[in-house]
């Protein structure tokens, strides 16, 4: 059963119909018609500039894509580590135009896009005598893995390779995209129905850059972390760009980057193949460890609490889950009745900050065994919690967030019979500054990190009881530091 | 391809171009990554016009071809790291849900989505709007269902994070 949220979604989108670009029908149909035109009309380029560009790729030599025209299986030369082209008494098509590199926008080099694609072979397509003289045209759809493969005309045939793990979108059609999960140079035969003729394509490919990284997170609040990443591949090539600006030195198949701040970050690198991949790491925890202790569960008793932190320059803001608070590193706290409560330990250190939790069984002394008077009518009790019961809600007026132990949040007293609650502060201008959807929750004042100024806030606080009625009181509420 | 295949494909694209760009920018985290994936889906459907006899539900049958680029196009670049961030989890009230989402339009609902990481994203879109199993995801991305179970509820706690982010509510108690 699927809840409210996936069905809310599901319906918004099952009709939601954005207009598509305006050019995308004629590039499909031209695209499916050729096999092979440039996506947008932003990307056509001219002729001059496209050779240009494929000399200037070809030197890098990224790929080699080679084919030998109507040559039997076992002409083809073992040459397994084609980086660069291989001439036969044939003509070599060179097809490096189709390494995904956006010539206009360099930077947009993006790993998912679609490759800019020229014609090849018009001049000898005119000159052919009988549709039986066909030829392979191969690209690459994507940086690794997968090429688009199409004979020059629409001949009836069939695809085979001389690899294994090979995946044809279409084995029976004259154009289809091919899927290899694996490394290496493969031969891609097409071979008519008739068998009269077959043509064959070597196509390398490349997986992806198989990286590692090892980390050592920042101290909170400070950029001592680093990180180091390695590649398994056999040949160094990634790494050839990361974005962002941080401490960054190679060595080998590795890369370090020192000086690395605490909280998360995406870092982009692109390899020689100018694929790019995208992480996002999060370098340091912006926690505090630590685990709360105290040394008393009796009613009436002073209890001390302690935790384990042992970081300096650290701030506690304790909640001792019956309205008592307290910003000591070690205080001490006495609770007034027997049962449950939540303690919560906000600790901070500059920008990091963490939550401590721990709850605490309050039981009357071993001795006091006639006082097992938990009654409601004690409404003035400000001493009210989750486990003792109150039959209406206490909703302060006034909060003084100053740390002094008094009023320093905005904490409710709620009868038990509530099945959902919400609360929401807003400031004079309508905005919520806080929300929260437990009763339990609280306001310290404090808005995207900061305490908000002095001055008349409201509140709102609605929910439902468990026998269906609602309930819904919206006041002042002023704050004074 | 014949005259009248050609005219037919052309009302199918009128017919649904829109919904399947929909689709495509679910699947993607920017325009020209789903107009990437519109345009090689559509092609696919040019090329098989042929099989559009044997088809009964037509829409779904596009949708299934671009899904299918979509996640192919993920598959083969290997880019979707799985079990990357690990972020807490947390209860999520459904009457706050209800509300959040629709206060939000669709397109800020969309680029809620786009903002999700890919691996996120596409779970989220699969199991949550597509109505896919796990199992089924599982077998579609090539991972174990536990990991397409976990991606999703990870999923929905950070889509209610940009929710919020988006409706500029804090969370004053810095709950985790």
């Amino acid at each position: 059963m699927k809840n409210n949220m996936e069905e809310l979604f599901k319906k918004r989108f099952e009709s939601f119909e954005p207009a598509p670009p305006e050019n995308m029908l004629n590039n499909i149909l031209e695209k499916a018609k050729k096999g092979n035109t440039p996506k947008t009309s932003k990307k056509v380029l001219s002729k001059k500039i496209l050779y240009t560009t494929v000399a200037a790729i070809a030197a890098i030599a990224i790929i080699s894509l080679v084919t030998f025209s109507n040559s039997k299986k076992n002409d083809i030369p073992s040459n397994n580590k084609l980086t660069n082209t291989i001439n036969t008494d044939k003509q070599v098509n060179l097809k490096t135009e189709n390494i995904a590199v956006d010539t206009q926008n360099p930077t947009k080099n993006n790993l998912k896009s679609t490759p800019v694609k020229t014609k090849n072979n018009s001049s000898k397509l005119e000159n052919r005598e009988t549709t039986d003289d066909f030829q392979i045209i191969a690209e690459r759809t994507s940086c690794t893995g997968s090429a688009f493969l199409r004979t020059d005309v629409d001949v009836t045939g069939s695809w085979s390779s001389n690899t294994s793990g090979i995946n044809f979108e279409y084995s029976d059609s004259s154009q289809t995209t091919v899927y290899f999960n694996g490394e290496g140079t493969v031969i891609f035969t097409f071979e008519l129905s008739d068998q009269s003729k077959s043509d064959t394509f070597a196509l390398t490919f490349y997986k992806p850059a198989d990286i590692t990284y090892t980390m050592t997170p920042a101290d909170c609040g400070e950029t001592n972390g680093t990180i180091v990443f390695t590649t398994k591949n056999s040949e160094n090539r990634f790494f050839d760009n990361f974005s962002g600006s941080y401490d960054i030195s190679t060595s080998g198949n590795s890369v370090n980057i020192n000086n690395v701040p605490s909280g998360a970050l995406s870092l982009t690198f692109k390899d020689q193949f100018s694929c790019s991949y995208s992480q996002l790491f999060s370098v340091a925890s912006n926690r505090i460890e630590g685990e709360i202790s105290y040394n008393n569960t009796i009613v009436n008793k002073a209890t001390l609490f302690t935790t384990n932190i042992t970081n300096s320059d650290v701030s506690y803001q304790w909640d001792f889950g019956d309205n008592g608070v307290s910003t000591s590193k070690t205080p001490t706290h006495t609770y007034k009745r027997e049962g449950t409560y939540n303690i919560k330990l906000i600790v901070k250190k500059a920008i990091c900050t963490d939550t401590l939790r721990k709850s605490i069984t309050i039981t009357k002394a071993a001795d006091d065994n006639n006082n097992n008077d938990n009654s409601n009518d004690d409404t003035n009790n400000d001493n009210n919690t989750n486990t003792s019961s109150v039959n209406k809600f206490i909703i302060p007026n006034v909060i003084t967030p100053n740390g002094d132990g008094k009023n320093d949040i905005f904490k409710i007293s709620y009868p038990d019979n509530i099945k959902e609650f919400h609360a929401y502060i807003l400031n004079k201008s309508g905005v919520i500054i806080a929300k929260w959807d437990n009763p339990e929750g609280t306001w310290d004042g404090y808005y995207k990190g900061e305490i908000v100024p002095s001055n008349t806030y409201y509140y709102v606080i609605k929910g439902i009881y468990t026998d269906g009625t609602t309930f819904e009181f919206k006041k002042f509420i002023e704050l004074y530091k | 391809m014949s005259q009248e295949n050609e005219k037919k494909f052309s009302e199918l694209y009128q017919k649904y171009a829109s919904y399947m760009y929909g689709v495509c920018l679910r699947y993607t985290g920017n325009k020209e990554d789903a107009e990437d994936i519109m345009q090689d889906g559509f092609v696919k459907v040019y090329n098989n016009i042929d099989k559009l006899k044997d088809i009964i539900n037509v829409k779904a049958w596009i949708k299934r071809i671009m899904i299918n680029t979509a996640l192919n196009l993920y598959r083969h670049n290997k880019i979707i790291d799985f079990k990357s961030i690990d972020e807490g989890t947390y209860d999520i009230y459904k009457s706050y849900e209800q509300d959040a989402i629709q206060k939000l339009t669709t397109n800020e609902l969309l680029s809620v989505i786009q903002e999700l990481p890919e691996g996120y994203r596409l779970v989220f879109n699969l199991y949550a709007i597509e109505g896919y199993k796990h199992r089924e995801i599982a077998e579609m991305l090539n991972i174990n269902e536990g990991t397409s179970k976990s991606q999703f509820s990870k999923a929905r706690s950070n889509l209610k994070k940009l929710i919020d982010k988006k409706l500029n509510i804090v969370d004053v108690n810095n709950e985790k």
